[in-house]
């Protein structure tokens, strides 16, 4: 394996590459900045895998996918929504890998903006939640679905496109990846599926902090998404949504 | 080790008191008005409520923005919310040169937030220094030793230990055991909504969830503890003495423990100890359980989940605690900062960074850091806003002036002030409410009638029949009185095709007499077969596995059943409707029996079960079967007798099979003499002698003042509420009778009035009732504002040509009332026509999706006892009780007395349900009706599995998220002398007790001396009729 791949393994991140990203994020604080490296990370990895041209060894796919896994489970037990965004970009872009080795490589700069384009929006509605609430860790106030409908509605959107619910992107990645794998290595293929699970059962727990539960008298004095950012947001998600569907016009 | 019988009796007393201050839930069958702090009515108001707040988490005053929004809407006086602010600050003055009410008045009426907080993490210097734009001095933050007595209070021993944990670790272990608990709760007292139902019931609680929990591999995997309880079960005392003593909580705190275990799910704990009490309740004799036993269970299982996770935690009892609050203090107070939700959010993730690391000497250093930053933030935000209110008060400058010592007086006074603005603003908002309804009152004298009205109406003094009484008032020549629903009659009723009796009176009163409904049709038994086939598609649905059959079988049915219900659900219920035979004419039977009469009853029961009894056991067929076999028989069965040879020779059977025979039918068809006696005196319960059957009837009537001229018509109108898919209808129906409808007293009281020695017998007594005179039940759904007259087949041809007119008034006001209820109901639409509205009301309560089919008792705010002339005419919103009452034939103020100790109580318990129910809709209240599921038959819990929900919806009391309700005490108004009243409250301890700790605002209005006298804050002020304008304060006039 040439230095290429381990290049590579840090932007379409692979375990312990991967705590670059991760640490990284954390780092940083500037939410503009923070989406842009969301959108952007996992592309020069794809430009060098493309271009690499080589076969990928079947050990590296189990290892991108012991990655995935490892990512999303931890990713169960994070309260803080940017990182735990960067738990399951870990896990996403690892995945890559794999949609690499189905025989997708054109296209494979197009999977990785489907996962990156709804994490890059989610950054920015975390932002709008840090600006009013300090922080975005779940469960530390009370829900705002009722004080705040707009940016709750909006969250919960975006999560669900990042957690490739059907419809968004990351949904037709992760089923035309399951189906290549499920008959040439069941074992990705269900490791796969053990993914999925752990994403879904971790953004519900997000959405169960952050957007559910009792009203606060103290959270709703902050004000709610505006018109403008909520139509802008809107189209965003519309976006992502066509561009979804567009995979699957492809499939 | 087994409890001797006075430590068993030391745990029973301790749980009994600790229960107290939990509320009672009654089955929602009947669903009944309560006040949820019942149990701290001997606390004055505001007192109560602060207990409150830490004994349920709850919240017992609305928002500071609610309350603002009220008074920019004009509900709050702004000069009594003046007046309060001053006398405030003149308490917490001190020596501050500050305009501390002008401070507080801004405080209230401009400021959003408060400002200050219950934090820990500064003190006073910090907020100097921030006000003086020094940075914070890390000696300003509080120490290890502050820590250690933080902690030490926040868990405080009498918390449950799990809860601690919990505070610490956030293992979740409360839920978990919560969640056992309510398994453990609906297995048990389940009333025929499981098909499975839980074994071994009858032995109690305890017993029946011990021989589960013996077999559960689950649990006894799950901790030493419950594997000790399983081989060694105990009493259950003895259970809660080993647990408690196993976690080490101190002997003096068990108590309150208790009862913060018992808070834990009230809901739950309010059925039990409702249950316990309910002697005649036939699940609880059936299925005995009681919070001794309920205590246990949880204790258990609370000790098996600690031991359980007592790896993680190394805590397994108090000592245990305090000892970690003792040597690793910087952890526990971060974990508490983050598991409470207390933490600085933006260190949120680094205090969880440096618990996960679990490493002593860099939580410690981390700690301080994070204690400085939380304090200058806090300080720095406090500051600031002291600052603006300050600024806005424009004593600014007086604000840089102040020492550390002066500024910390001002913060202790500001947050004093801030912890009592809650009770502020509701006397402001009471004032307010008070003014109102003074207003309204006429104190003009009122001629007397020259002739009889068309019609009398008795309305219940429910609130919402103030609005159908303005109503019929208008459209002709009405009276109307207000009395309680159950028009002064309480009994027990046994319906028609009911095997339970019912009782039909306020809560408070335990009938005597009984009333069976009986009828000359047949039709009862078609009745049966569908209602039997009913219950077979029930069980369809409830089963495990036959709903994927029926899906399949009869689904299609269900389909139209739902498509009917939703889309057209006036034309589809009423085609229903013809499925179901119109009930059958029925008669009340409420004449007492007379001894004979008894006897004879009894004898022609035994006859009947011997007969039948010979024809089973023995097989003789009917023709052989002769008189005098069946009464030697029952004689020698009720030891009247020997057994004669001749019945030997009769049945054709030798002695020993004749006595084996006549034992079976002593024990198995129970014809023997303690059973004959006890048919007896079941029988002598039912109906009335004629001395009670007139009393009743003079005491309703005069209670109200209604001594006459008696109209044509008196019409008895009780009262009850019809919707579909509503758990919640009975909360609806009448309180005064139990949570029933109020038709069957109306019946009962009709019969009597009517009947002619009860007349001769009134005449005596003073009230002179013309023969024309008829009174006839009548039921108004209020829901509808349908009203409909019963028994009218008895009415005498006489009174016919009359009755169209009558029923005329009685639709228009119906339509009146229901246009004007509609807008409330619908605010969004423009008002309809009356008939319109009519219509759209029936289409309401027939939706089985409408959340809200009407507002019941929301808005409830007055109870005025007087003659109906204080407020006739005028639109009071179906806010006020009206109880008619007359104090001129009343001297001795025994009706006021009754009054007083009846209806005034429920009255004051529905207006507190409405009250808690607003102000705290998830803890006191029962929250959203649309998260509702049936929990056994008796009550409601939120999703599958939660505490039974107590109180009221949010659908009754809140409108689109915000208060429909405004939460008052109840204003209580009572036109009478002032000394003759203050005795009659005297001699009703419950209500003097309300009154005296301001659970209810009582208002006198002296029509002799024409002064209104108020109760406030221990003092009667006075003031002239014509005066009736806001008075807060004590100084003038006091009594």
């Amino acid at each position: 394996m040439d230095l290429t791949w381990w290049i590579a393994a840090l932007f379409l991140p692979l375990f312990p590459f991967s705590a670059v990203f991760v640490v990284l994020v954390r780092k940083m604080s500037n939410t503009w900045l923070k989406g842009l490296v969301f959108l952007l990370w996992p592309q020069p990895g794809v430009w060098l895998v493309i271009n690499n041209a080589g076969i990928i060894p079947q050990w590296l796919l189990y290892w991108a996918i012991g990655t995935a896994i490892l990512y999303a489970f931890r990713a169960l037990v994070l309260r803080e929504l940017f990182q735990w965004l960067s738990f399951i970009a870990a896990s996403a872009w690892s995945i890559l890998w794999i949609v690499y080795s189905g025989n997708n490589a054109p296209d494979l700069m197009l999977f990785a903006l489907g996962f990156s384009l709804p994490m890059a929006l989610m950054v920015l509605i975390g932002g709008d939640l840090e600006k009013r609430f300090s922080t975005v860790y779940a469960g530390l106030y009370g829900g705002i679905s009722e004080s705040h409908p707009r940016l709750s509605a909006m969250f919960v959107f975006t999560l669900l496109a990042v957690i490739a619910t059907p419809l968004f992107p990351g949904f037709f990645t992760m089923m035309s990846s399951i189906m290549a794998q499920m008959l040439v290595t069941p074992v990705i293929a269900l490791g796969l599926l053990l993914v999925w699970l752990f994403w879904s059962w971790s953004g519900i727990l997000m959405l169960q902090g952050l957007v559910m539960g009792p009203f606060d008298e103290a959270t709703s004095r902050k004000p709610d998404l505006g018109a403008l950012r909520t139509a802008w947001y809107s189209l965003s998600l519309v976006a992502v949504g066509v561009f979804g569907l567009s995979f699957a016009v492809v499939f | 080790m087994a409890l001797s019988l006075g430590g068993k009796l030391g745990i029973r007393s301790r749980v009994y008191v600790a229960g107290k201050p939990i509320p009672f839930f009654w089955p929602m069958r009947s669903f009944i008005h309560h006040n949820p702090l019942h149990g701290l009515e001997n606390m004055p108001f505001d007192e109560a409520l602060i207990k409150a707040r830490k004994l349920f988490h709850a919240n017992t005053y609305l928002s500071r923005s609610q309350y603002r929004a009220y008074l920019e809407d004009g509900k709050v006086c702004r000069d009594a919310l003046l007046l309060l602010s001053g006398q405030a600050a003149q308490e917490l003055k001190q020596d501050l040169d500050i305009n501390l009410a002008g401070l507080f008045a801004n405080l209230l009426t401009e400021s959003v937030e408060p400002v200050t907080t219950d934090k820990v993490s500064f003190s006073t210097q910090a907020v100097w220094q921030a006000l003086h734009r020094q940075p914070t001095d890390p000696t300003a933050i509080i120490n290890d030793g502050d820590l250690q007595e933080y902690l030490n209070h926040k868990l405080s021993p009498d918390r449950p230990l799990y809860e601690k944990i919990d505070a610490l670790f956030d293992l979740g272990i409360g839920e978990e055991l919560d969640e056992l608990v309510i398994k453990s709760c609906l297995d048990f007292f389940d009333e025929g909504q499981s098909v499975w139902k839980m074994p071994e019931r009858k032995k109690g609680f305890f017993q029946a969830w011990y021989a589960l929990a013996s077999r559960n591999r689950w649990l006894s995997r799950r901790a030493r503890f419950i594997q000790q309880v399983v081989q060694d079960p105990g009493s259950p005392e003895d259970v809660i003495d080993t647990v408690m003593r196993r976690m080490q909580v101190p002997e003096d705190a068990w108590q309150s423990y208790f009862t913060y275990e018992l808070s834990r799910l009230h809901g739950w704990v309010g059925f039990i100890r409702w249950r316990e009490n309910a002697k005649n309740y036939h699940w609880s004799n059936r299925y005995p359980a009681d919070l001794v036993e309920y205590l246990a269970i949880r204790l258990t299982l609370s000790l098996a989940l600690i031991e359980d996770r007592a790896q993680k935690t190394g805590l397994l009892n108090m000592p245990a605690i305090n000892k970690a609050i003792e040597n690793r203090t910087a952890e526990l107070f971060l974990r508490h900062e983050l598991y409470s939700g207390s933490v600085f959010p933006p260190l949120a993730q680094q205090v969880e960074a440096h618990i996960a690391i679990d490493q002593q000497s860099a939580i410690e250093v981390f700690c301080k850091q994070y204690l400085l930053k939380k304090a200058q933030h806090e300080s720095s935000q406090c500051a600031d806003r002291l600052t603006r209110l300050m600024h806005d008060c424009g004593d600014g400058e007086a604000l840089s002036g102040l020492s550390v010592e002066q500024l910390d007086h001002l913060l202790h006074a500001l947050r004093e002030f801030e912890r009592r603005e809650g009770q502020l603003w509701l006397e402001a908002m009471e004032c307010q409410s008070t003014n109102d309804l003074l207003e309204k009152i006429s104190f003009a004298a009122v001629p007397e009638r020259k002739k009889r009205p068309f019609a009398q109406a008795l309305f219940c003094i429910d609130t919402r029949s103030e609005r159908i009484r303005r109503h019929l008032e208008s459209v002709g020549d009405y009276q109307t009185f207000g009395i309680a629903g159950f028009f002064g009659v309480p009994f027990s009723f046994m319906e028609l095709g009911k095997g339970s009796e019912t009782h039909l009176c306020p809560i408070l009163l335990t009938p005597k007499n009984l009333v069976l409904e009986i009828t000359r049709d047949e039709t009862i038994m078609d009745e049966a077969a569908l209602s039997a086939l009913e219950k077979v598609i029930h069980e369809l649905k409830e089963s495990i596995f036959s709903p994927f059959v029926t899906v399949e079988a009869i689904g299609l049915l269900f389909g139209f059943d739902m498509f009917g219900k939703t889309l057209a659900p006036r034309t589809y219920n009423g085609l229903r409707k013809h499925l179901h035979s119109d009930k059958p004419i029925t008669y009340l039977l409420q004449d007492k029996l007379s001894r004979e009469q008894a006897d004879s009853v009894v004898r022609a029961v035994q006859r009947a079960l011997i007969e039948s009894a010979i024809e089973v056991e023995l097989g003789l067929s009917k023709e052989k079967i002769t008189d005098d076999m069946v009464r030697e028989i029952r004689e020698c069965a009720l030891e009247l007798e020997q057994v004669a040879p001749m019945l030997e020779k009769e049945l054709s059977m030798d002695e020993a099979t004749l006595e084996a025979f006549i034992d079976r039918l002593q024990d198995d068809y129970n014809i023997n003499p303690a059973f004959a006696r006890l048919q007896l005196e079941r029988l002598a319960r039912i109906g009335f002698n004629l001395d009670e059957q007139v009393n009743f009837v003079v005491t309703a009537l005069k209670s109200i003042g209604m001594t006459g001229p008696f109209s044509r018509f008196v019409l008895l109108m009780g009262h009850g509420s019809r919707s579909e898919n509503n758990p919640y209808e009975s909360a609806l129906d009448c309180g005064a009778c139990g949570g029933n409808h109020g038709l069957f007293n109306a019946r009962v009281l009709a019969y009597m009035a009517n009947k002619p020695r009860v007349r001769d017998r009134l005449q005596r007594e003073g009230l002179d009732i013309a023969d024309d005179v008829w009174f006839i039940p009548a039921m108004h759904n209020t829901t509808t504002d349908d009203m409909h007259l019963y028994d009218l087949e008895l009415l005498p041809s006489s009174h016919l040509i009359y009755l169209d007119r009558l029923r005329n008034g009685l639709i228009a006001a119906s339509r009146l009332c229901a246009q004007e209820r509609l807008l409330t109901l619908d605010d969004q639409s423009p008002q309809r026509e009356p008939a319109k509205a009519f219509i759209d009301v029936q289409r309401n309560a027939m939706d089985w999706s409408q959340v809200r089919p009407e507002w019941g008792l929301s808005r409830n705010a007055y109870f005025i006892i007087g003659r109906r002339d204080l407020t006739l005419g005028k639109d009071l919103a179906g806010r006020s009780f009206l109880h008619s009452y007359d104090y001129r034939i009343d001297p001795k103020c025994r009706l006021l007395e009754n009054i007083f100790g009846g209806p005034l109580v429920v009255g004051q318990w529905i207006n507190m349900e409405h009250y808690f129910s607003t102000v705290d809709n998830q803890r006191l209240g029962s929250g959203s009706k649309v998260y509702h599921n049936v929990a056994g038959r008796f009550g409601v819990m939120t999703g599958n599995l939660s505490d039974l929900r107590t109180g009221l919806p949010a659908q009754t009391v809140l409108l689109r998220g915000e208060p429909y309700h405004e939460p008052v005490r109840l204003i209580t108004v009572i036109e009478a002398p002032f000394e003759s009243t203050l005795k009659a409250l005297e001699a009703v301890a419950a209500v003097s007790r309300l009154v005296r700790n301001q659970w209810i605002r009582l208002i006198i209005i002296d029509p002799q001396t024409r002064l209104i006298h108020r109760y406030e804050k221990n003092e009667w002020i006075r003031q002239p009729v014509s005066e009736a304008q806001p008075v807060i304060s004590s100084e003038e006039g006091n009594v």
